[in-house]
């Protein structure tokens, strides 16, 4: 018996000795210090994207062929001929699928072609397009207002940071406000031996 | 072998070398102690042999590293260091490592909206590059997407791999799923090792260097949620995300479970969690569960809220509703 604990007790000790120089001679690492050409990686704008799907508040303008031009040009202080022909005419590039809304003038401020119009015929700033849809679009402007329609972006918690929200118009187009469908990223493969050709079509893998 | 000849006068006068046993150790029993360690020591010696060219296995450090819970903050400190280090050893990139703990009054909830949601799957991506996750591995996404016909809500009829030239295709809807964040998570219960626990603020955490990689948690978790590392993570040092968090975004290791983690390193400083960044539809809102006035509130009160499986009473902390 003696002999079996003096046995295992040497192994032990050696197995210990071991270890511990395996440990010596497999453990060290480079400190931060003295590695050179680290790469650093700014993050402060975020890792992905989360400009939204129409981009920023525009002002209001004509655009066609590439050039930006005043809605003054035409409406200086007239609201302009409202017969379907002139429209298909000077706005023929601009779809038009808003429901029941079908006149200019419910939006558009009859004097002012910078504005919009409030219910009395008030101006509203044509920065503030959220007013305007607030008009008609009640529950859904509260439901914005608390953070639940549109996205709420950086903190989750209001008392440690700024909570940004989108205006209508940068994800809905005013014109055909419903959300328009986008392209899907690539779907995941199944299992780590699975590829996805360049067809998009999997091979191997069996399931 | 001054020791030895003490034990053999001791014997000699018939003492044994341990109370309650009897017996005497000779000089040849001793020699065929010798030579058993020899040969144990030569055994101990191959057996280590194979760990030496194991290159991306753990080092000594993390290989004697604590259980989470046990360490110390000095510890933690020197850890935290560790890990930067060995980032910046494999992958070439600057990180900052840290330790985010739980915020005292917060318990985390999310909410997605099923009305919304068009299958683009922008949060699965923004969720890989948030996490360290390869983008060329896209089966090790923490989200999945599941397609499904409107008017039914049978998981069986679902479809992760759909693809379409556009989403949301007529007559479906989308159902992204990840870790439900449960608060009686099946997963933690089974793990052998406690390698995965739920923190007080809700949050089901992984403890990369304990887990053992035995997968009981993947097999008990109804939700699919959980992701094994059958292979060492590779990167381009620009492509890491240096903002990491020891339970969170760190490389994992080959051989152990990872999961959606509410994106921990970056909620427990108050921001949203990626995925919720970048949703184009803003159909996923992330908060606080015990604020009365919070958003998450607002949505349990007063719309038609859905709990994936139920049945299975799980108590997720992570609910799908739907709206007009």
């Amino acid at each position: 018996m003696n002999q079996d604990r003096i046995q295992s007790a040497a192994i032990l000790a050696i197995a210990v000795v071991l270890f511990v120089s395996c440990l010596e001679s497999c453990s060290p690492l480079p400190s931060i210090a003295a590695s050179t050409a680290l790469y650093e990686r700014d993050t402060s704008a975020g890792l992905s994207d989360i400009a939204p799907v129409r981009g920023p508040v525009r002002p209001l303008r004509l655009h066609r062929d590439g050039d930006e031009t005043e809605c003054t040009l035409c409406h200086d202080g007239f609201a302009g001929d409202k017969t379907e022909e002139a429209l298909k005419n000077e706005h023929a590039d601009l779809k038009f699928n808003h429901g029941l809304n079908l006149l200019c003038l419910n939006c558009h401020h009859p004097k002012n072609s910078m504005a919009y119009v409030y219910h009395d015929g008030s101006e509203i700033p044509s920065d503030q397009p959220t007013r305007l849809c607030a008009k008609c679009h009640g529950p859904h402007y509260r439901e914005w207002m608390i953070g639940l329609h549109g996205r709420v972006n950086k903190y989750w918690d209001p008392s440690q940071g700024d909570q940004t929200k989108l205006d209508c118009i940068q994800c809905h187009n005013p014109h055909h406000p419903r959300f328009e469908s986008m392209a899907p990223m690539p779907p995941p493969t199944l299992t780590r031996f699975e590829k996805v050709t360049k067809e998009g079509e999997s091979d191997g893998g069996s399931h | 072998m001054a020791d030895h000849t003490d034990h053999e006068e001791a014997a000699g006068q018939s003492q044994p070398l341990f109370p309650g046993e009897s017996g005497t150790t000779g000089r040849r029993g001793f020699l065929k102690a010798g030579m058993g360690t020899m040969a144990a020591l030569a055994a101990a010696a191959g057996a280590l042999e194979p760990l030496r060219s194991l290159k991306d296995g753990p080092t000594a450090e993390e290989f004697l590293r604590q259980h989470y819970t046990r360490l110390t903050p000095s510890m933690m400190e020197e850890v935290l260091h560790r890990v930067e280090e060995r980032v910046a050893s494999d992958y070439g990139a600057k990180a900052h490592v840290g330790d985010y703990k739980p915020i005292p009054g917060v318990e985390f909830a999310y909410a997605l909206n099923l009305s919304r949601c068009n299958g683009s799957r922008r949060c699965v991506y923004a969720c890989m590059k948030e996490n360290n996750v390869p983008l060329d591995h896209p089966e090790m996404a923490y989200i999945r997407v599941l397609e499904m016909e409107i008017k039914s809500l049978d998981l069986e009829e679902g479809d992760v791999r759909f693809d379409a030239e556009a989403v949301p295709r007529e007559g479906k809807f989308y159902m992204p799923i990840a870790c439900h964040q449960c608060s009686k998570p099946p997963c933690t219960k089974v793990c052998p090792v406690e390698a995965t626990w739920p923190e007080p603020d809700g949050i089901v955490a992984i403890d990369y260097s304990w887990c053992i990689g035995c997968r009981y948690c993947m097999a008990a978790c109804p939700y699919e949620a959980r992701r094994f590392n059958w292979t060492k993570p590779e990167f381009a040092p620009e492509d890491i995300n240096p903002d990491m968090g020891y339970l969170s975004n760190r490389p994992r290791p080959r051989g152990v479970v990872e999961k959606c983690h509410f994106c921990m390193h970056r909620t427990r400083q108050g921001k949203n969690p990626a995925c919720a960044e970048v949703c184009p539809t803003g159909s996923r809102i992330f908060g606080n569960l015990l604020d009365p006035d919070g958003r998450i509130q607002f949505i349990l009160k007063n719309k038609r809220v859905y709990v994936l499986k139920a049945e299975a009473r799980t108590i997720p902390r992570f609910y799908y509703f739907f709206d007009n």
